[in-house]
């Protein structure tokens, strides 16, 4: 159902949860829409408990605790890394602790540029937002850490890094890898990195013929994916197609 | 914890919002006025000469200087203009500051300007005029299609600025502007060319009141609008910045008493408002500007 | 009314609108890190930037700014962004007065101008450049103009012509809840009237918004489905 900010959320009389696009007024109390989008409602199966949430396009990231997403160390503050999640918003902070084994004697040593994929664990508007590396139900790696430079990133949506993130049922990635053989890490802060065979590789300072072909991969596969949110479903193989054409 | 207590000028400093709703709670206001309660105003002296128009008009603790000054230019060919005019406002609040114009200074002169184009008070006719000239020591008129037209400039100056100001710069121009007086202007050669270089204005000659189509001045009022208990408080004549900063929602209406000739709302906090709200607000400029154009 | 969204790439909403001879582009950035004197420490501030369609803005453009300011700061939640900066920027493309001004008849631009005949036009590009952006309103919110002419006659969304021989205009901002109007959130009627007339007009605006939003629901909800293609059905 589409909905409107202003629009009554048709929802019951239950214990609530709100997600994204819903808001409380924390003096009336009130749970008002107040953003444009798809309305979900989801009722748990004892009927005493509701998820209501909006889905919306942006391109704004606002980090929420626990969202993945894909930063670029901009410099350190104290004991702990800036993080750029998006361009002209704040940055966040990564502390060199939050990495699996790490102590005070052995951190991980970031350079200013390099990417990491992260964790928000923190997400109070008030102060600074806190991401980590960190797998919270192992601390071990998880997948988390740093991105190698071999890699491409490029920015999409925020709902279509959501619907890529999250849907298993979406097809673009399953189409993707009828084409060639590639490592992703998707953001919810709409970053995605991805590499195509190995990547862009070096050999005394030449790029080699194998790395420049995986690179053109590496490119098409973001042209592909980047054109995908804008087309209908139906022009998916033909994007495909037309994005691996040269290939 | 111990607590502070604070006295209530203090908290109004500090927290305006909490101070604001306490006054209010108790039905009362931190400037002593009663709700429907406006500051005097009044004119305490206005002089006009051939060059300038001077009023000193104050509003409660406020002081505004208003000079009327003008200008001349000349109509050219096939220009037609409109049927009203406006007046030049510039404005400027004495703060113990100097540098460019501050935001207030500037949209409270553009709306004066804009103001006094749509209430229709200057007809363009009345600044229109034809120069005379003068031959052996007599004032005769001139044999030209050429046409020229007095450009009125007006210079406030505030002083002691305790809330919104338009009210007031509004009050100081419209009083003002009915006491202008236009001097005959004239060309002292009958030889040399007629442009704006060589025009005059005759100190001795009787200054012609400007015609205004306006009988009485204009009176505009201010008024809050704040939700209290589930109930909206109609509030006159916001001053302090507890209130000016506090109360978001706030109508303007500019009024002679029959009619309207402006009506400004700015819903800040969302408010439901009333038809008999609004209808309660007109009703108050309405007699406010009666009541002071009986004075 | 042509209406074109997410027009601007490089900004997180925009949107274009075309009524008329008036054509307005509005973008939206935020919630973006502001500068430390525009920061509030529990709401986001507002930065507003117009744009005239010729020359630069002047004490004109500054008076609109300045109302264009206190409707949105009333709609949008600003407690959700503390410490944020919102950015909104309206450039004027084309305006009715252009041709005016082109055809040199400066000294009475100024005079024409004040009617602000692009002011819903804005007011309703906000809107959707809003609603393109992401950031939460609380209620949905739309502009309409009308004059009142000599023989006392409502003209909905008047052109320059009407505005010149009316004998009073007005400006009206409501909100929309449940695709009906709900609460005036600006008003600004000039010229001259009667209590009878400035009620009349509000009911009719309230009627011609009811009836303009139907309009504007439809272009969102077709907006909602362009940015979910992958949603429909093949």
């Amino acid at each position: 159902m589409k909905i409107v900010p202003g629009d009554a959320l048709d929802i019951q009389q239950m214990k609530t949860t709100i997600g994204p696009g819903v808001y409380k007024n924390p003096k009336t109390q009130n749970i008002i829409p107040a953003a444009a989008g798809y309305l979900n409602v989801k009722i748990n199966k004892k009927n005493t408990n509701q998820l209501a949430y909006i889905e919306s396009k942006s391109k704004r990231y606002i980090p929420k605790a626990n969202d993945f997403v894909v930063g670029i160390v901009t410099g350190t503050i104290g004991e702990s890394y800036k993080v750029s999640l998006q361009d002209f918003s704040a940055n966040v902070l990564l502390s060199m602790m939050a990495f699996p084994n790490a102590t005070k004697k052995n951190r991980p040593n970031l350079k200013v540029g390099q990417v990491v994929y992260a964790r928000v664990s923190q997400d109070i508007p008030e102060i600074d937002i806190e991401i980590e590396c960190i797998d919270p139900a192992t601390g071990k790696e998880g997948g988390f850490g740093m991105l190698d430079e071999s890699g491409y990133i490029f920015e999409v949506g925020l709902n279509y890094a959501n619907e890529l993130l999250f849907n298993p049922s979406s097809v673009y990635l399953e189409k993707l890898a009828s084409k060639c053989k590639f490592e992703v890490a998707i953001g919810l802060n709409g970053k995605i990195w991805i590499k195509c065979g190995d990547g862009l590789v070096y050999e005394e300072d030449q790029l080699t013929e194998a790395g420049a072909n995986d690179f053109r991969y590496t490119l098409a596969a973001a042209t592909y994916l980047k054109k995908c949110q804008k087309v209908p479903k139906s022009q998916v193989d033909a994007v495909l197609k037309e994005s691996f054409k040269n290939l | 914890m111990e607590s502070i207590s604070f006295k209530p000028e203090i908290l109004e400093r500090i927290i305006p919002d909490v101070s604001l709703e306490r006054h209010l709670k108790i039905g009362i206001r931190s400037n002593q006025r009663l709700f429907d309660e406006f500051k005097n105003i009044q004119i305490l002296s206005q002089k006009s000469s051939h060059l300038l128009t001077t009023s000193y008009i104050q509003n409660g603790n406020t002081l505004v200087i208003c000079n009327i000054s003008y200008g001349i230019t000349e109509l050219l060919g096939g220009e037609t203009p409109e049927q009203y005019s406006s007046v030049y406002p510039t404005l400027s609040i004495s703060r113990g500051r100097s540098g460019a114009p501050t935001d207030e200074e500037m949209n409270l002169s553009q709306k004066l300007y804009e103001s006094t184009l749509h209430s229709r008070i200057l007809p363009s006719n009345s600044l229109i005029f034809k120069p005379k000239v003068m031959i052996d020591d007599n004032l005769e008129d001139l044999d030209t299609n050429k046409q020229f037209k007095f450009n009125l400039f007006v210079n406030l100056k505030v002083f002691d600025r305790s809330g919104p100001l338009f009210d007031v710069c509004h009050f100081a121009l419209v009083t003002s502007l009915k006491a202008v007086k236009l001097p005959v202007i004239y060309l002292n050669d009958s030889f040399v060319k007629l442009s704006i270089d060589n025009l005059l204005a005759y100190p001795d000659a009787e200054l012609v009141p400007l015609r205004l189509n306006m009988e009485v001045p204009l009176v505009s009022s201010n008024f809050g609008l704040y939700n209290l208990d589930e109930k909206n408080l109609i509030i006159c004549d916001l001053e302090n910045e507890s209130e000016e900063s506090n109360i978001i929602s706030k109508v303007n209406v500019v009024s002679d008493g029959k009619a309207f000739n402006e009506f400004t709302l700015i819903n800040g906090s969302l408010l439901n408002i009333t038809r008999d709200e609004i209808k309660s607000l007109l009703r108050t400029s309405k007699q406010r500007a009666k009541a002071i154009n009986s004075v | 009314m042509l209406l074109r969204t997410s027009v601007l790439e490089n900004v997180d909403g925009s949107a274009e609108l075309t009524n008329g001879r008036t054509k307005v582009l509005v973008s939206v950035s935020g919630p973006i890190e502001p500068k430390i004197k525009q920061e509030l420490p529990n709401l986001a501030s507002l930065e507003i930037i117009l744009r005239p369609s010729i020359g630069t803005a002047n004490t004109r453009e500054n008076l609109l700014t300045d109302k264009l300011r206190s409707i949105l700061s009333s709609l949008i939640i600003r407690h959700k962004y503390p410490r944020q900066l919102i950015q909104v920027v309206v450039q004027v493309l084309s305006l009715e007065t252009d041709a005016v001004v082109i055809n040199n008849f400066e000294n009475t631009v100024d005079d024409l101008k004040v009617f602000n005949i692009e002011f819903t036009d804005i007011i309703n590009c906000c809107y959707f450049a809003l609603l393109d952006s992401n950031i939460f309103l609380y209620e949905s919110f739309i502009g309409v103009s009308q004059s009142v002419s000599e023989d006392k006659s409502i003209i909905n969304t008047p052109e320059l012509s009407d505005l010149i021989h009316s004998k009073s205009h007005h400006l009206l901002v409501f909100s929309i809840v449940d695709s009906k109007p709900s609460k005036i959130v600006y008003a600004d009627s000039k010229g001259e009237f009667s209590k009878q007339e400035l009620f009349e007009v509000m009911d009719n605006g309230f009627k011609i918004a009811g009836a303009n939003f139907t309009e504007f629901r439809q272009l969102v909800e077709k907006k909602i489905e362009d940015d979910f293609v992958w949603k429909q059905e093949a």
